[in-house]
């Protein structure tokens, strides 16, 4: 059963556009990477799906539920969380109180404007857990700024999945980490996530894209050019030239290879 | 059993944690309580100089923190305030001067109500813009506010303004020194509630709103009706101020309640410090008292003092005098930094 389906979506900004026809469906629990080169239209298209900006047309049902013109805090309720490429906590509060505010988004949460917000026992526990899940617990009462940015890329996942999402988007997660780093949180997010979460994520690094992805869609200039396995994509050689060029490296033959 | 002996560490780990958390807000609030004694304590041992001072830094310190919590909080950048204050003021003053209706306990929720209004009025029409075009909006808003208030002449006696409104009843007859206590217990009160909400998830979640708030709509609140309810909850206790204001002034003119008083809660605030509640109060308690003294010295230089003052504190107490003391409070009991 399709946890998301995106159907005919269009995107036009001044003149350009940003996304011609863009359609594909994730089934639960699958782990989608949507890659492309820089300009492609990626992270359009995370905004268009959390609904940051409206699509010019097309349809986007999130479990058979149209949430094409759904305001993003609606889209979240309904179980569509997502991550940016730029880590975008609240850095002058503690790592607790980050968590704290991501599982009180989306909890029917009673006497909100009066109670303390680390007063309510059972969304405390779920911060913990969540936190414990990404070695982070020990760090729950620094403030974020202090946190190192792998740190950082860690909280920003755990504020994502802690609205408890049946799909997840995440935007270039492993931005700025070593290739080691990118794997121990690709580990990580597959470990705290539950295994029914659809996850669909942009990301420029090969390596992680094959080893985490079951099927990956190439984005290129606003339309999906290539679809499939990685062993598929890798095969496909308009994805050779069109995303790494006629002429590629010998580092980017071996990871399509 | 390996796992459990970890579990037990992390409870006592996490006991530990919550004791000292709570000796922290202890230690936080203890200059808090040691003010509210001071005023509870000094009014017998002052002149009525001094108690008239002390009720109208009151007043405004009820009016700055709830400016802060629509500015400091949530980042609305609110230039309409003291139209809020003011139509509180004005509605109990009419209600006074023109109808039989005198009671206290009658008057004031209606005139809260009408604070509750008019700041839900101009939330709903400035919620669509942010940063300097929200704050451009409330202040057209106020300005038109304050035009009635000086047209409306057969009401409002125009710059006259309305005089003449004597101290409430509440069961018992108030004088300037028994209704300085109760404007003392109001605002603690006041300020109690406040802080609460600011501790609640509603009250991080307004921090959240105003440091990215397109990360807030993505965590699933509708920020919006956030900004809304914020504004209205400011609005009433600016209502609040108003309402204590006038009884105390004995009457209000628009002046109270023009592009002036809003600048002046606004600098109040970010002198104390913005996004800290207790700045405000501090903010206007600085602000009146050197007002007060200066004044007296100097009439016509006020204003000059005032920008000093502004620059003295943007400068050299980055963040506001309420932070730079908080911190300097805590490293002198040895709590570290207050960021930290």
């Amino acid at each position: 059963m399709a946890i998301l389906t995106v159907k005919n979506v269009f995107f036009r900004f001044e003149g350009l556009h940003v996304l011609q026809g863009i359609s594909f469906a994730m089934e639960r629990g699958e782990k989608v990477a949507l890659i492309g080169p820089n300009g492609a239209g990626k992270t359009t298209l995370l905004n268009v799906l959390t609904g940051l900006i409206p699509p010019f047309s097309g349809r986007i049902d999130l479990l058979d539920r149209d949430i094409t013109h759904r305001p993003p805090h609606v889209r979240t309720s309904l179980g569509l969380a997502r991550s940016f490429q730029v880590s975008s906590l609240f850095l002058q509060l503690s790592v607790l109180e980050n968590v704290l505010l991501a599982v009180h988004g989306t909890a029917r949460t009673s006497r909100q404007m009066v109670r303390p917000m680390t007063a309510y026992k059972s969304a405390l526990e779920k911060a913990e857990k969540l936190l414990e899940s990404v070695d982070l617990l020990s760090k729950r009462d620094i403030a974020c700024r202090s946190l190192s940015h792998g740190e950082q890329r860690r909280l920003e996942l755990i504020l994502a999945l802690a609205s408890g999402p049946i799909a997840l988007l995440l935007d270039e997660p492993t931005a700025g980490l070593t290739t080691q780093e990118s794997l121990e949180l690709a580990a990580m997010l597959l470990s705290a996530a539950n295994k029914d979460v659809a996850v669909l994520f942009v990301a420029h690094d090969l390596d992680l894209v094959f080893t985490v992805a079951q099927r990956i869609l190439v984005l290129y200039y606003g339309k999906i050019i290539a679809e499939g396995t990685p062993e598929e994509i890798q095969a496909n050689e308009s994805v050779r030239k069109i995303y790494l060029g006629e002429t590629y490296s010998e580092g980017n033959q071996r990871c399509l290879k | 059993m390996g796992s459990d002996h970890k579990a037990g560490g992390r409870g006592v780990e996490s006991s530990k944690v919550d004791r000292r958390s709570k000796g922290r807000r202890l230690v936080y609030i203890a200059p808090v309580i040691a003010a509210l004694l001071f005023l509870a304590i000094a009014p017998p041992f002052m002149d009525i100089a001094f108690i008239s001072l002390a009720t109208r830094i009151l007043c405004f310190g009820l009016l700055a923190m709830s400016v802060d919590i629509a500015f400091g909080y949530t980042g609305m950048w609110t230039f309409g305030h003291a139209a809020i204050f003011g139509i509180a003021a004005y509605t109990t003053a009419l209600f006074l001067i023109y109808t039989h209706i005198h009671s206290f306990w009658i008057i004031t929720p209606i005139a809260i109500l009408m604070a509750a209004v008019l700041s839900a009025i101009f939330a709903i029409i400035a919620s669509r813009s942010s940063g300097l075009y929200f704050l451009l909006i409330t202040f057209a808003l106020g300005q038109l506010v304050y035009s009635v208030a000086i047209q409306w002449k057969s009401a409002t006696h125009g710059e006259d303004g309305l005089w003449g409104i004597p101290y409430p009843q509440i069961g018992f007859p108030l004088l300037s020194v028994s209704y300085y206590y109760f404007t003392l217990i109001v605002v603690a009160v006041c300020g109690i509630v406040l802080y609460c909400f600011t501790k609640s998830p509603f009250g991080y979640s307004l921090v959240c709103i105003r440091e990215n708030e397109v990360r807030a709509r993505t965590m699933g609140y509708n920020t919006r009706f956030r900004k809304l309810i914020a504004f209205v909850i400011s609005g009433v206790f600016a209502g609040l101020a108003g309402i204590l204001y006038v009884y105390f002034n004995g009457g209000i003119v628009p002046d109270n309640i023009g592009m002036a008083a809003s600048g002046m809660a606004t600098i109040m605030v970010i002198i104390g410090g913005t996004g800290t509640l207790w700045g405000g109060f501090i903010g206007s308690a600085v602000v009146l008292v050197l007002q007060y003294y200066i004044s007296l010295v100097a009439p016509q230089r006020w204003p000059i003092f005032l920008g000093a003052i502004f620059i003295f504190a943007v400068f050299f107490a980055g963040g506001g005098i309420f932070p730079r003391l908080a911190n300097l409070w805590k490293r002198a009991v040895g709590y570290g930094n207050l960021d930290s």
